[in-house]
């Protein structure tokens, strides 16, 4: 039996644990708002559908995308502390450790399905979505035949490369949140129910204690540093997507999304060579090897 | 390779504090082995220790030719292990932990669990928290008891179970799995329900070995004498090691060894329980004369 094969069957476990969660995540905002959309009103400003049909198809499919995508993000945050502990709360780490997985594929597995294929998910889902969404918006606002003056074809095809680019980005964006992630996770691992005071200690300390007392910023300098590399490593360059969207309010249609999002994301990569992020993936490292220790010793 | 356990001085500590102490042992195949202890006795950490969970202070340990700790995933593929009761995830149904044994242990057979389950209430889409703590322990065993290894050890499977329960489980144990081959190292403080199915018995006493035998062997080297309580203290004279009422009135002793002639005169001999044996060799509640 592979290496690759037990890997891929703990993703499977993650899978089968969360899935219900998993997908009330992704699935209940936009069915809400799906629901509530006929009570409520609808403003494109000062672009309609009639003015700037494909910005606003682009702007309802990127904006549904990128709210899945942040509502994952959100859930995933508060669900890292309790994630650590989630085997050892519910007993049933007696049973894992009891099977012939490696403690670093397990812990890998868990990560990789909560920090980064869920997100990944709910982006992929969001973007298929905001088409429903937008065109329900559409139809709200000019009628079913307001459905016919959107170019969707073109809405794909000027939409997709911005998916590619945050898919791309995400992946760089979970360098840039690993520490902070693991940091949490071996705080709650370790420290149990003690975890939430400790960290709301620390980050009191490092915070305002460090520099209003002592003057010392470097905490503060790099967690802020780590977040803006989170974000650029989504999109390195909001203006020029910016003007991006004011071309396409003034119905450009020649733009080339594609060679700007790859050359935006060309310069997040060349952002991942900074001495935060090599300090970040240390602290990162140190934490993964807190968690196995924890592991190790039966959760 | 003879041995399916091999234990040389093996001594396991948490902190200062040691739990099992300089302890030697093997195990070899084809063999039920209990592994009896009071609470605190150092059972679970042998049993960790074994399964590559604990490391060793000090001495070797050397299970299926492997090293424990360094090549634990190997080890796992090769023995079953359960560690504790009702131990499965709650939020999993039955086939769906068939599906994960499936890809995670190399040598586990779905059919085999499938079939398995069938001696058991237990159906295939049931939801473990559903289970009762009995039917999860069913359960489990089912699932384990299809992996094809030489080795299986459980750590007070029953614990906490009601007497159905108990002897389902066993059942399931000594028809399902146990075939001449294979060796199986139950932990237990429930004695009296494991001592038909052993073969061999290791007893821990706060973290030392003080009995490491066959039962074949116990029946010889044990002697039990059940005595008139008017023979009490010329028998409590000969130093047993351990001296009990039984029902009726009379009262036994149980000496390592043949006692004396004179003293074998004062009872007739019968056969000591695992249960008389466990309590001399690790509690040794000395009875006072007017009490026998």
């Amino acid at each position: 039996m592979s290496t690759s094969n037990k890997f891929s069957t703990l993703l499977l476990r993650e899978w089968m644990q969360h899935k219900r969660g998993w997908i009330a995540t992704i699935f209940a905002p936009p069915l809400l708002f799906l629901a509530i959309l006929p009570f409520g009103t609808t403003n494109f400003g000062n672009h309609g559908p009639a003015d700037a049909p494909l910005l606003v198809g682009v702007a309802g499919v990127s904006v549904t995308t990128a709210m899945l995508f942040g509502i994952a993000m959100i859930a995933i945050t508060f669900q890292l502390a309790s994630l650590a502990r989630r085997d050892v709360q519910d007993r049933s780490i007696e049973f894992w450790l009891s099977l012939p997985a490696g403690h670093v594929q397990s812990l890998g597995a868990t990560l990789l399905a909560h920090v980064l294929l869920m997100p990944l998910a709910a982006m992929l889902a969001g973007f298929g979505i905001g088409f429903v969404v937008t065109a329900a918006m559409v139809v709200k606002v000019s009628g079913i035949s307001g459905l016919a003056i959107i170019p969707w074809g073109q809405v794909a095809a000027t939409a997709f490369p911005l998916l590619v680019r945050w898919i791309f980005g995400v992946l760089l964006a979970a360098l840039w949140v690993s520490p902070l992630a693991m940091i949490i996770m071996a705080n709650s691992a370790w420290l149990k129910r003690w975890s939430i005071p400790a960290l709301v200690g620390a980050l009191i300390f490092g915070l305002t204690i460090l520099p209003k007392v002592y003057g010392i910023y470097s905490v503060q300098r790099w967690l802020a540093a780590l977040m803006q590399g989170a974000v650029e490593a989504l999109t390195f360059n909001p203006q020029s997507l910016e003007e991006q969207v004011k071309l396409l309010a003034h119905g450009g249609q020649d733009i080339s999304v594609s060679s700007q999002m790859a050359s935006d994301a060309w310069q997040a990569v060349q952002n991942l060579a900074s001495p935060d992020l090599a300090i970040g993936l240390v602290v990162a490292a140190t934490g993964f090897a807190l968690l196995i220790l924890r592991r190790q010793r039966g959760g | 390779m003879t041995n399916l356990i091999e234990a040389k001085d093996l001594t396991l500590r948490y902190g200062k504090k040691t739990a099992v102490d300089n302890v030697s042992f093997n195990l070899p195949k084809g063999r039920v082995v209990g592994l009896l202890g009071h609470n605190g006795a150092g059972k679970t950490s042998l049993m960790k220790a074994l399964v590559g969970l604990m490391p060793p202070g000090a001495g070797s340990l050397n299970v299926l030719g492997l090293d424990p700790r360094r090549q634990r995933t190997a080890l796992l593929e090769q023995l079953c292990y359960i560690p504790d009761v009702a131990v499965l995830p709650r939020w999993a149904r039955v086939h769906e932990l068939i599906t994960l044994m499936s890809g995670l242990q190399p040598r586990f057979s779905a059919d085999r669990a499938r079939q398995l389950l069938k001696r058991t209430s237990v159906g295939l889409n049931d939801k473990v928290k559903s289970l009762s703590k009995g039917m999860v322990v069913q359960a489990h065993l089912a699932l384990i008891a299809a992996v094809d290894a030489r080795l299986m050890i459980l750590d007070e499977p029953t614990l906490g179970l009601d007497v159905m329960s108990r002897k389902g489980f066993y059942e399931l144990l000594i028809d399902e799995w146990c075939d001449g081959e294979r060796s199986v190292l139950i932990s237990t403080h429930q004695v009296e329900e494991v001592e038909s199915l052993l073969t061999d018995v290791l007893m821990l006493d706060e973290g030392k070995l003080v009995l490491n035998i066959s039962l074949q062997d116990m029946d010889q080297r044990f002697v039990a004498l059940s005595h008139d309580p008017a023979q009490a203290e010329a028998i409590a004279a000969a130093h047993p090691l351990l001296r009990y009422r039984q029902t009726g009135g009379r009262g036994a002793a149980i000496f390592d060894g043949v006692p004396p002639e004179h003293v074998a005169q004062l009872g007739e001999r019968i056969r000591p329980s695992l249960v008389d044996l466990f309590m001399a060799l690790t509690r040794k509640p000395a009875l006072t004369p007017t009490q026998s």
